[in-house]
């Protein structure tokens, strides 16, 4: 049999936006100013929540990794119906959650971003209509 | 060892090889995922749980190239999969 020529593996992501939104009654053009503001390294959240976003992760689901993190240092409007994830940012580089590790993880408007946020107590974060 | 990821499917359409994101895919839910015909390749080789030396011998038997860099660039194709979600590591 001929062999065929090695080429260099290849792979092309493209990530596209749902088109498909639905807003809580009430919760309508509600924000929180989500303050990226947690120290920068390696982000990592938990796709498949514990039960409550409080940074830390008491569930059986595994981590992803979403990359290098830097923080903005920008204030955003976070609706308040977009997913908030435990996360942690992974200083000492075991690719574990560990004791002062934990942040809040927002993905952006377009659920496809990084921001992290150290203040826990999501009931502390200020809110606005946007 | 390693084996695909349940939360992906391969689909090949119009001759192009593309994974297609079902259930928990997380950062790549949103994603449509193309593959160039060695990763097409890599892919189906790891849908069974084979290990990095097997599905070595196997593309050596099928594609001609320097060993070390065959090698080199499955080691690299696994390494990314697996960070990505798309492969598991598994025990033997």
């Amino acid at each position: 049999m001929m062999k065929k020529e090695w080429v260099r593996p290849l792979t092309i992501v493209d990530q596209f936006v749902p088109n498909e939104y639905v807003a809580a009654c009430g919760d309508k053009n509600k924000v929180y100013k989500f303050t990226c503001d947690a120290d920068g390294g390696w982000l990592y959240y938990f796709p498949n929540s514990d039960g409550t976003i409080d940074g830390e992760y008491t569930g059986s689901g595994s981590a992803k990794l979403i990359g290098s993190y830097h923080p903005c240092g920008k204030t955003h409007e976070a609706s308040v119906t977009d997913d908030f994830y435990d996360g942690f940012v992974d200083y000492n580089w075991n690719g574990s959650m560990d004791s002062g590790e934990g942040v809040i993880v927002w993905r952006g408007p377009k659920n496809n971003n990084g921001h992290a946020t150290q203040n826990l107590n999501m009931n502390e974060w200020e809110t606005a209509k946007s | 060892m390693y084996r695909t990821s349940d939360n992906f499917l391969l689909r090949e359409i119009g001759g192009e090889s593309i994974l297609v994101p079902v259930g928990d895919a997380g950062v790549l839910s949103n994603s449509m995922i193309s593959m160039n015909e060695t990763s097409s390749f890599l892919w189906k080789q790891f849908q069974t749980p084979h290990t990095l030396q097997e599905v070595t011998a196997e593309a050596m038997k099928i594609y001609s190239g320097p060993a070390d860099v065959i090698e080199r660039e499955i080691v690299e194709f696994t390494e990314a999969y697996v960070k990505a979600g798309l492969l598991k590591e598994e025990s033997e």
